[in-house]
């Protein structure tokens, strides 16, 4: 036996079709959006966690060389030397960085050698600005 | 019922794709990490570095009278006794004339005064002056005699007295002198070197560092010949 439906309920329906559509449509639209931006071919991605130690528990202790530059008329802090380093720091890179309150002001580091140690600046700080010091050992 | 049987394949169809969509972002373990090591320390405080009062690096045409010049850090030259002139160098000399010396003005009777000295083949009696007012000031001076020696004087109406000396300080043609006036002992440095402490007397203390006395600059006691060259004052 034939179903039939009534026409309103027909039109209800087609309506429900059509916003399904037009989603779908949005869908398919925003697809098409991401995949416009290519290159996104790698699907795997990775976490996990690892134990991260200091080499040296009871801080450092810094002293400066500062040098007047004639050019300038001003004293830069060329060398920092670098003590109360502990044995398990030897062989890792230490970055020292020299600033005010506000900026970076100069930059250096190398290999750690020993407990004691004299770090040239790559980049000179002018001294009498340098207010803190950022000492990082890595390794 | 057509309707229907299609909206449901029309739906499905969207959570299919959906999850297939969502399956890109899926993550996967990449393994374990290496442990790694780590020391970071934030140390507040300043190096120490003196506060640079004023300096010249004495560049400019060759022959300038630098009386009355400026620095380039501020203040001007005061000429005393001779004349000094800028050099083809960029150094600074003076006229053969006994104690002629140029000094500025730098606000304060506790500072040090530093320049390089630069003997071009003479018979070098060249230094550097602190605390003068006009009248009355220290001066440092280095001569080759003995290996090389360091000398510093006072000079009080007219008078120049020898208040400390030291001898075979060596015989460096390119040297730094610093003069160090910062507190009543008066240290001389020369070549890097301390080498000269004399500890001012009560009566040397107010006559040098009362309010006036705040001269500091470079000497050449009847020497042309040495020239001086970064030269600047430090507190």
């Amino acid at each position: 036996m034939a179903h039939v439906q009534s026409p309103r309920r027909q039109r209800r329906l087609r309506r429900r079709g059509a916003v399904v559509l037009l989603g779908l449509g949005a869908f398919g639209l925003a697809a098409a959006s991401a995949a416009s931006l290519g290159g996104l071919g790698a699907t795997t991605l990775g976490a996990d966690n690892a134990a991260v130690t200091s080499c040296d528990s009871d801080g450092v202790t810094l002293a400066y060389t500062n040098t007047y530059n004639a050019t300038s008329g001003k004293y830069e802090t060329t060398t920092v030397t670098v003590s109360g380093m502990a044995a398990a720091c030897t062989g890792k890179t230490l970055s020292i960085t020299l600033a005010s309150a506000t900026a970076s002001l100069g930059s250096g580091g190398g290999a750690v050698t020993g407990a004691s140690q004299a770090f040239v600046m790559t980049t000179p700080a002018d001294a009498k600005l340098v207010t803190q010091a950022a000492v990082v050992i890595t390794g | 019922m057509r309707a229907h049987r299609m909206l449901g394949i029309v739906i499905a169809a969207a959570l299919t794709a959906t999850v297939t969509t969502g399956s890109v972002a899926g993550a996967a373990p990449l393994g374990p990490q290496t442990s790694r090591t780590l020391g970071a320390w934030i140390i507040p405080g300043g190096t120490g570095a003196p506060n640079v009062l004023t300096w010249s690096s004495f560049t400019g045409p060759n022959n300038t009278n630098l009386a009355g010049k400026a620095l380039n850090g501020g203040g001007t030259w005061i000429a005393q006794f001779g004349t000094w002139k800028l050099s083809s160098k960029n150094t600074a000399n003076s006229s053969n004339t006994a104690l002629s010396n140029l000094t500025t003005a730098v606000g304060t009777v506790s500072a040090a005064v530093e320049s390089t000295t630069l003997d071009f083949g003479g018979n070098p009696r060249a230094g550097l002056v602190a605390l003068s007012n006009g009248t009355s000031f220290l001066y440092a001076v280095y001569t080759k005699t003995a290996g090389g020696t360091v000398q510093l004087y006072k000079y009080v109406s007219g008078v120049s007295t020898l208040l400390a000396s030291t001898t075979g300080v060596g015989l460096p043609i390119v040297a730094p002198m610093r003069l160090d006036a910062t507190t009543n002992t008066i240290r001389v440095w020369w070549d890097g070197t301390a080498r000269l402490s004399y500890t001012l007397t009560a009566s040397e203390v107010t006559l040098l560092k009362s309010a006036g006395h705040d001269r500091f600059g470079i000497i050449a006691d009847g020497d042309a010949s040495t020239n001086f060259d970064d030269f600047h004052v430090d507190q």
